[in-house]
């Protein structure tokens, strides 16, 4: 299983299924039913953006379930002016920023394992192969070296490198979440990218 | 900003092998079973908490169980009185027959007989029957009653027989 694919821009956004406000109206109703199924719906993409935040499983799945039971609470207060897909993501991203910063210097990384499909995935075989500098780097050194340049970077600019080439997210829909103007995600993304760049220059293949 | 874009495609390469890292199997079978029992349980503390919002008392005398144990020593022993009083006052009857039956002490009587005068209007009045098919009502004892204690007592009637022929 791939974690974290890109979204389907049918599942995002203003594009949402026309049954996601139904099970909305009926969860805020109190129906614990219609929100199970909301939850199962985004389980996996909260998960995914609090795991990619953090490199840590216990505590993406500690923020995950929190950010699921903050919204459940906070489902009186959705106007629905934006998707409830956004709204969620931006009490999930909140809820991770806020806990990164208290615990700032503390980082702990628990990463989940590489998946087979990493091993097959020409992409990745490539950084792995004879044209990679670092010959000897092995695809758990690389993910380790990865998550830690990302931990480098200040929680704005993770997240959206996080958003938009791990998940997949537009810029547009990245503003929604984070609360901000497309330029701003634009200017975070390109600095967070050579920032990146320059940490993992031993591991990224020479152009 | 074009002319770095190459090497960001290289980079972004490597960021899909985020894509690869992988909760433990069956992970996500129990996660949203979870959030409904956590769900849950907050459904119930905050019924809990809206019992502690109304007698704000109990909040505090929990508290102070908690934080001081003499108090909750104090507590239980005071409880333990009252039963054994209790107790002990179950196996005197002739007490508790006197404290049950005797009605009230020799300076309430004339407060009590003072009281019989009725204040309020006979209520024979508003019960006087023109025709038979009112109830039957005596209503010399009705001057005594009060506030709706109506003694309906039976009594022996008589109806007077007209002869057609």
């Amino acid at each position: 299983m791939i974690m974290a694919e890109p979204v389907a821009r049918n599942d995002s956004g203003a594009s949402a299924p026309a049954d996601e406000e139904v099970l909305v109206k009926r969860a805020r109703a109190g129906d614990l039913e219609a929100y199970d199924e909301l939850v199962q719906r985004y389980q996996e993409r909260i998960y995914a953006t609090v795991y990619h935040m953090t490199s840590n499983h216990e505590d993406a799945n500690d923020l995950a379930q929190e950010s699921f039971i903050k919204a459940f609470q906070a489902l009186k207060s959705f106007k629905g002016g934006s998707s409830f897909y956004t709204w969620l993501y931006r009490i999930a991203v909140n809820k991770t920023i806020n806990f990164l910063k208290q615990r700032k210097n503390r980082i702990h990384m628990s990463l989940n394992d590489l998946d087979f499909n990493a091993e097959h995935d020409p992409d990745l075989v490539a950084f792995v192969s004879d044209k990679t500098p670092r010959r000897e780097a092995g695809l758990s050194e690389l993910q380790e070296k990865l998550n830690t340049a990302l931990m480098k970077l200040s929680e704005p600019h993770r997240l959206v490198v996080v958003l938009h080439d791990v998940q997949g997210l537009s810029h547009e829909e990245i503003a929604k979440v984070m609360d901000c103007n497309i330029g701003t995600v634009r200017s975070r993304l390109f600095y967070a990218r050579q920032q990146l760049q320059a940490w993992l220059s031993d591991y990224l293949k020479p152009t | 900003m074009n002319e770095n874009q190459p090497n960001f495609e290289s980079l972004r390469r490597l960021l899909e092998l985020k894509r690869h890292e992988t909760p433990p199997p069956g992970y996500f079978n129990n996660f949203s079973r979870q959030v409904m029992a956590r769900i849950r349980d907050g459904e119930a503390e905050t019924t809990a908490g809206s019992l502690f919002a109304t007698m704000p008392w109990l909040l505090k005398l929990l508290q102070s169980f908690e934080t001081k144990p003499v108090f909750a020593g104090g507590f239980a022993t005071a409880l333990c009185g009252l039963l054994l009083f209790g107790a002990v006052m179950a196996q005197r009857p002739e007490f508790a027959a006197q404290a049950i039956l005797q009605p009230a002490s020799a300076d309430v009587a004339p407060l009590a007989s003072s009281t019989a005068t009725p204040l309020t209007p006979p209520v024979n009045q508003f019960l006087i029957a023109d025709n038979s098919t009112n109830p039957v009502v005596n209503f010399q004892s009705a001057s005594s009653v009060s506030f709706g204690q109506m003694p309906v007592n039976a009594q022996l009637t008589s109806f007077p027989v007209v002869s057609g022929n």
